[in-house]
Parts: structure tokens; sequence; C-alpha cells
């Protein structure tokens, strides 16, 4: 009876599973002590960047690029673009600052933050391709939904009519035919945009074409505004993230799957290079920081963050990288590979949808198999020839101490 | 013999199946009133985006429907075995024990996947009525992990019941109610579809696995 065998291997591989999903998550809940990646920003007021880094249980240090800590005040008032309500609190009049006055106004209709993470990319996240076109309509202060939603087919754009579930043909035959009008190949290959009318004004979508060709689009007046941007077709982008900022500088940044960063200029649709050496699109978020005097661009990775300060045309003055560790270092690390020479989850920190992460331990994790297989050896050895526990002390090898469980509940007897 | 073995198994299971049957029928009406009123409350296109980009799932109802389906057949279909040991009967049956206990197994996993099919084509066509297709199509990778889930919950308390040692129960009973709720994780349409593929595996190994317990059962726990 050889299927009886494979059945008890059937079972404790299932009982692997579980243990190494549940067990792990169990002890990273209890023990460990996960901390945010840290904020880096660049001081206008001391020409260099600062830090906020997070130390785990609401614990932090602030200090700049050479280490120097200070408290955080101190930190505050390095920053007085991100903080100044301080300013205002304290009645010290406007800003002075490299030979200028910046009032509230000024700082307020000259500051932009936007943040694109790795996790909300295409690709990284389950997304039905149908979207609202909100129609721009000068006559009305707010942004009205739209009573239907887009989407590109092989052979051209289509809206359906939420209240008849219907597609509605006089609409879709207009932005089809705008699209050709415009050289459109259809099907679309990326449509970016803010699906959303918590927005201060809608700049539609960006769409990619069949060839690579990238089209803005929207809605005005009911009628279809399409424009053909240059962006060159063999750029390989990834995915566009648009934002709709008062300041009307750029429409959004364009990611490359080669890790480019591009801003998209307003009006013209001319590219602007951000610096983004050692970006990896997959496994990093973007954010970009804008002032009246500085822009900077952070970019997040698993274990650095990586700053680089430019002026307001987009030229780098001083970068910085800051290495950090998410997990802290230390006992709880070292004995949970002790315990689990690997460990099994859904999630990643990249992607907003399940991803089978098998992560394996360290070197602590042999010390938990040796411990394993003595165990084994004094308790659960079968009789007999050696080779007959050949199989069982493999799968040890494995799954150290806790794969002792499956060999003791699932035996023969 | 096997006609007569799946006529044994659906004498067991009819009136539990049919009241299934009536409770996943329940379940799909449920999904529809509520989009229906739902729909006729709010604007449909902001029923619309909420499906779409806020990941609302309007078939919720379903979510734990498979898992206790599961174990309710499991139980109608292997409590009487149990409790009067009258399996032990079947299985000095002529036929191989393992193949005994297989057929029996898949007579169960077919009445779920009946209920099964039911609600992919109910939910299906619920959502086809009131959204465009993109929609229907999601729920189905939305869906089967929790179908999965009910054919995981069927087979693990199958080895619940014929697992005649107490401390292996409960180490059965642990280790299925984790592979069972691994197939919850996430939120909204489309999450665990990466990682469907892997799933959709636990099934065949725990139906593989329960064929050594039928074995310690017939032979009372002792080797």
């Amino acid at each position: 009876m050889t299927l009886n065998p494979l059945s008890r291997w059937a079972a404790r591989i299932l009982a692997v599973i579980a243990i190494f999903f549940i067990l792990p998550a169990l002890f990273d809940k209890i023990w460990t002590r996960k901390s945010e990646a840290p904020l880096v920003f660049f001081s206008p007021v001391q020409k260099a960047f600062v830090y906020q880094k997070s130390l785990g249980g609401h614990q932090f240090i602030y200090a700049d690029e050479r280490g120097r800590e200070f408290d955080r005040g101190a930190f505050e008032d390095l920053l007085p673009f991100v903080y100044f309500r301080n300013y205002e609190l304290r009645n010290e009049g406007p800003l002075e600052l490299e030979g200028r006055i910046f009032d509230r106004e000024t700082i307020r209709s000259q500051r932009q933050s936007f943040e694109i993470k790795a996790r909300d990319l295409k690709g990284s996240r389950p997304q039905i391709a149908l979207y609202p076109l909100f129609n721009n309509d000068p006559g009305i202060a707010m942004i009205p939904f739209p009573e239907d939603v887009f989407r590109f087919t092989e052979k051209g754009m289509e809206f359906i009519n939420a209240d008849t579930n219907r597609k509605d043909e006089a609409l879709s035959k207009r932005f089809t035919e705008s699209l050709k009008e415009k050289g459109f190949t259809f099907p679309a290959t990326l449509i970016s945009g803010n699906p959303t009318n918590l927005k201060p004004f809608d700049e539609g979508y960006f769409v990619k074409d069949s060839q690579g060709g990238v089209f803005h689009i929207r809605r005005v007046m009911d009628q279809p505004d399409i424009r053909k941007t240059g962006i060159p077709a063999d750029m390989g982008i990834l995915d566009i993230a648009v934002s709709e900022n008062q300041r009307r500088e750029f429409y959004g940044i364009l990611i490359t799957e080669r890790g480019g960063l591009f801003l998209i200029a307003w009006d013209s649709y001319e590219l602007i290079p951000l610096p983004s050496d050692g970006f990896d699109p997959r496994r990093m978020d973007v954010k970009l920081l804008v002032n009246p005097l500085y822009r900077t661009l952070i970019l997040t990775g698993e274990d650095r963050v990586h700053a680089t300060v430019m002026d307001t045309e987009y030229q780098p003055l001083k970068s910085f990288t800051l290495p950090f560790s998410q997990t802290g270092s230390g006992l709880a690390g070292n004995v949970k590979d002790f315990l689990f020479p690997f460990t099994l989850s859904l999630e990643s920190p990249w992607q907003n949808q399940a991803s089978l992460q098998l992560q394996k331990g360290s070197f602590w994790s042999f010390g938990g198999i040796v411990l394993a297989m003595i165990l084994y050896l004094i308790f659960l050895r079968r009789k007999g020839p050696f080779y007959r526990n050949v199989g069982e002390f493999g799968f040890l090898m494995l799954t150290g101490l806790f794969g002792l469980l499956p060999l003791l509940f699932v035996r023969k007897n | 013999m096997w006609q007569s073995l799946f006529m044994k198994e659906w004498l067991k299971l009819r009136w539990y199946f049919t009241a299934a049957f009536l409770v996943h029928l329940g379940a799909a009406l449920k999904i529809l009133l509520d989009i229906r009123q739902i729909i006729l409350m709010e604007h449909g296109e902001m029923v619309w985006y909420q499906a779409i980009h806020l990941h609302t799932l309007f078939y919720g109802p379903l979510r734990y429907l498979p898992l206790i389906t599961g174990l309710v057949l499991a139980a109608a279909q292997f409590m009487p075995e149990v409790s009067g040991r009258r399996m032990r009967i079947s299985l000095h049956l002529p036929m191989d024990q393992n193949r005994m206990l297989f057929l029996c197994l898949l007579a169960g996993l077919f009445h779920l996947g009946v209920l099964a099919v039911l609600d992919l084509l109910l939910t299906a066509a619920i959502l086809l009525w009131y959204f465009p297709h993109e929609l229907a199509l999601a729920s189905l990778p939305t869906l089967l992990p929790w179908i999965n889930a009910g054919f995981i919950a069927y087979l693990g308390a199958v080895h619940l019941l014929l697992e005649p040692s107490w401390p292996r129960r409960v180490f059965y009973a642990l280790v299925f109610t984790a592979l069972s709720s691994l197939h919850f994780a996430g939120s909204g349409y489309g999450w665990l579809t990466p990682a469907l593929p892997f799933f959709l595996l636990l099934s065949p190994l725990a139906l593989l696995g329960v064929l050594d317990t039928g074995r310690r059962f017939r032979q009372g726990g002792v080797s």
C-alpha cells in the first residue's frame, strides 16, 4: 500500500504550510517591532538633510545628515515650509530665507507633496479597467460624478451608462472617432488618472495606445478634448501617476520599467527627468516634496532612504542616503530564525495584492535544525536501519523545530 | 459497486444538500435584493464606483457560506458512520479501502462542487444584470478561494471525524483551521488571484491526506 505513506506526507506538507504561515506571523505580532521608514527632508534653513527616525514604541529620534540629534521643536524649526503653522502660532512674522520673505499664502500656494507607492502601480494591485471620465464644465464649481464609465476595447472607447447598464452609443462614437482622428491605435495599453472627484479640478486620463503613443483625454462640456503628447513611444512606460494640483506645474510623474522618473510638464508635456539612479519601481516608493525654494525627491526602499534635493529647475544639488532596518536586529529576529528556517506569507509591502512569499532564515536557523534532529533521534526515531528515517530526517533539515510537530502527529501508528 | 456507493452517500446527504441548496439560493437572493436596494437608494454610478474603485464586494454573504456548507456536508456524511462505527463495516467490503474512502469523499466534494457552481453562476448573473461584465468576471477569482476554503473545511472535518486519537484531532483541527483562514486574507476583488494556483493545490493534498486517517479509523487507531 504505497498510497498510505504518500497520504501521510501530504498531511505533513499541509501541516507545514499551516505552521509556517501562521506561527511566524503570530511571532511577529507578539515580539517583532516593525518601525516605519524614516522621514527625510531637506532643511532650507540648515541647507542639509534632516530626518525623523522611528525607534518603535512611539519613540523617535530627530537628526541631521551628520548625525547631530536634536529635539522635535528644533527639528520642526528647521523645516519652516512643512511646519509653517508654528511660525504663525508664535507670531514671529513672515518667514525670511535666502533674502526672500514668505508669507502664509506664498508658502501654501507653492507647496506640493506627491507620493507614489510601489503597491499602487499598475500590475501591483487588482484593478477593473473601468473609469469615470469627469466632465469639465466651467459653469459648475464642484466635480459631479458622470453617469457613465468608460472602457477601452480592441475597436474603440466605450461608455457604459450606469442607469441602464448599456453602452452609450453616441458618446462612445464621439470619443472613438476623435481618438482615431488624433492617431490613436486601439486598444489602450495603459490608462492613468484619478478616478475620484476629491480633487481641486480634473485633468482626465493619460492613455497609452497599442503603439506606445501617449494621449491626454479629457471631457469638456461633454465633448472629447484629446491631445497627443510628444512623449516618446519607446520609453517602456510602467505607469503614470497623475496629480491635479493648483500649482499646475506638472500633470504627474511618469515611471518607466527601467526605473526612470520624469515629470510631465504642464501644457507642453515635456518630460523633466528626476534623479532616479538606483530606483527600482517595483520595490521602492517615491515622494516628491515641492516648496518655494527646493524640490526634494525621496526614494524609499526596504533598507534605505535616498533623497536628492534639486533647485526649482530640477537640477540636483545634493543627495543623502540613510540606511535603516524596519524590523530591527537583535534577539527577536534571531529567535525567529532559530525557530523557523523559513516563513511563508501572502503579504508584501510592495504589492496591494497577495504575493506568495517564502523567506529564508539566517545562520541561526541551523541551530534550530540541529536541535530538531537531536530531539528527533532521541524521541521519534523509528526502529530498524537508519535509511528508514532518511525521509523524515530530510524533512527536518528543511523545517527545523516546528517540523517535529507533523512528524509527531502524522505517523503510521 | 461505485454506483451503489454513490447512492448510499446521496441517501445520507440528500436532505442536508437540499437544505444547503436552499440556503445558497437564499444567499443569492439576498445579494440580488441588496444590490437592487442600494442602486434604488443611491445613484447607479456611485454604486459602480464603490464596486470598481473602492473594491466594495456586494457578494459578501457568500464569504463563509462554502466553508459552513463543507462542515455540514462532512458531518452529515461521516457522523453516522463514525458514531456507530458503521464505516468499519463498509471498509471491510471487497473493495480497496482507499478507493472506497476516495469515492465517498468524491461524492461529498461533488455535492459541494454543485453548490459552488450555483454560487458562481448566480453571482455572475446578478452582477451582469446590474454592472458591466468586467465585475462579473472579477467575481470568479474572488469567489474561488472562498469555495476552496469550503473544500478544505470539508476534508478537514472528515479528517477530524475519522481520526481516532484526540491529540491528533486537535492537531488536525488547528492545521485545517489555519489553512481555511488563509483563504480569507485580503479584501476587495481579486486580492488572492496571484496565489490562486497555490490555494488550488491544497485541496488535492488534503484529499490525499485523508486516506491514511481512513486506514487508522479502520484499524481503530492501532496499527
